[in-house]
């Protein structure tokens, strides 16, 4: 039986060193050789290690080339209705159905496809980014063998990966690979409106305005071919930014607007949030400082999910330390702080160090030198120019303010340092 | 003291005309997730 890459991609989702699986059964230097498909193992051997992993042996009848014919079709369906679905538990409920009655792969090809496929389920559904890096590591160990399919579901996999571990420049990368051969790939309709509309979330995030809004449009003309109303709601909100960072206040103001009509008109209620929030980032953009709090207190009621409620926290905080009411900084950065750690997700971690600081900044006793050199550290980890950049001048400001001159110098050498590095220029002459 | 009041007056128009350069760029807007479960810590 060929089931080498079935045993190994199992033991590494159970986190399984080959030692504890060989343990009593076999040399870990065997199971290795089985693991790449270098040996075959005899069927009792095959059965211990299955039993061991709590697979049942049984199941892993020998398929003929008709079982995998229809698997792959079927794979190829699931894959299509899990990413145009958007669901999670639909999601959660075909990843269980796969992983139940996957085949014994005699086609180590079928095999890559069916790796590939889940592992974007995997995203969707497991926030443990520490597995999906060894799952995709795993994965990139195929790489000579995989046909230009896998290949590009590979990179969009990786892009999406490297996108949600805060590395944006990467995820670029990756997306750009596909993007130079998009036209000769195999694709399907939905297929390439799903990629043009990640990109354009990929471009926004590294400041490539006009990229951005030219893959949204693409994706938008599917989406409302399809009816697809909740990506039409996605695509204006992703317009209205990039409209929103060109100045274009008034086209910006017009894109939420068609989100909010469809929000109305479609039941998607829930998504009420997201543009109340961005509707307060345009006022705000706009000088509307009153405005924007309004559309923020109005988001934070509309959010479900908690974990959204940061964001929006943290622009409610920004307009009223801008506007001087350093008593609702001090409450809404005490909310923040309570729910950050209520949703004891480390992934969040910037927020706490954004409401300390704010919090700290308007305190009575005035900003904490150690709290806002924390923040400026983290920041500095995970190589946020904006933000190092943001606090390093605050921090600078407050120095000045107390006539600490020197250390104020010093600090403001570094915040333009890291402004420059922001707004992607070299020296003074550049500015 | 004489230097020192001039590199602060430099640092400060600096400091200055980069915040402006990236004005309308400072607010954190929200981001459509590409995912349902998680997301980028903060989308700028």
């Amino acid at each position: 039986m060929k089931i080498g890459h079935l045993i190994r991609a199992e033991r590494v989702r159970q986190d399984m060193k080959q030692v504890v699986l060989a343990k009593g059964i076999c040399t870990p230097s065997y199971l290795s050789k089985i693991e790449r498909n270098q040996i075959e193992p005899s069927e009792d051997i095959a059965k211990l290690l299955l039993e061991r992993l709590g697979m049942d042996p049984e199941k892993f009848q020998e398929s003929d080339e008709e079982t995998e014919i229809e698997f792959e079709k079927m794979l190829l369906e699931t894959y299509r209705e899990v990413i145009t679905e958007r669901d999670l538990n639909f999601t959660r409920e075909k990843l269980e159905y796969l992983e139940q009655n996957v085949p014994l792969f005699e086609n180590d090809s079928l095999h890559y496809t069916y790796s590939l496929i889940t592992f974007r389920f995997n995203m969707i559904v497991r926030i443990d980014s520490e597995k999906l890096k060894q799952e995709i590591e795993l994965l990139e160990e195929f790489i000579d063998d995989f046909n230009v399919y896998q290949l590009y579901l590979f990179h969009l996999n990786k892009g999406l990966f490297c996108y949600n571990t805060g590395n944006v420049k990467m995820a670029i990368h990756y997306y750009e690979l596909i993007l130079h051969k998009l036209e000769s790939l195999p694709l399907g309709e939905w297929e390439e409106a799903e990629f043009n509309f990640i990109i354009a979330v990929f471009y926004m995030a590294d400041g490539h305005t006009f990229n951005s809004i030219d893959h949204a449009r693409r994706a938008l003309n599917f989406f409302r071919e399809q009816l697809m109303m909740s990506r039409v709601l996605d695509c204006y909100i992703l317009i209205g930014i990039s409209y929103k960072r060109s100045d274009k206040f008034q086209d910006a103001l017009e894109a939420y607007s068609k989100a909010m009509q469809i929000s109305e008109e479609f039941n998607l209620h829930s998504e009420k949030g997201i543009i109340y929030h961005n509707l307060g980032t345009l006022n705000s953009a706009m000088g509307n400082t009153h405005q924007a709090i309004e559309y923020y207190k109005k988001s934070i009621d509309h959010k479900i999910d908690p974990s959204e409620k940061l964001i929006t926290i943290l622009s409610l905080i920004e307009d009223y330390s801008k506007t001087g009411e350093k008593d609702l900084v001090r409450d809404w950065a005490e909310k923040g702080i309570t729910l950050y750690h209520q949703l004891d997700d480390e992934n969040q971690i910037s927020y706490f160090h954004h409401f300390s600081f704010y919090q700290s900044l308007h305190s009575e006793h005035g900003l904490s030198v150690e709290i806002a050199e924390a923040a400026i550290q983290h920041f500095k980890e995970i190589k946020d120019f904006r933000f190092i950049h943001k606090y390093c001048i605050a921090l600078a400001e407050w120095y000045y303010n107390n006539r600490k001159y020197k250390l104020a110098s010093s600090l403001y050498r570094d915040g333009i340092r890291y402004g420059y590095i922001y707004s992607k220029k070299e020296k003074w002459e550049d500015l | 003291m004489k230097k020192m009041v001039s590199i602060l007056l430099l640092a400060l128009v600096l400091g200055l005309t980069v915040q402006n350069s990236t004005a309308s760029a400072n607010n954190s807007d929200q981001m459509p997730k590409v995912l349902k479960t998680f997301s980028y810590t903060i989308e700028k």
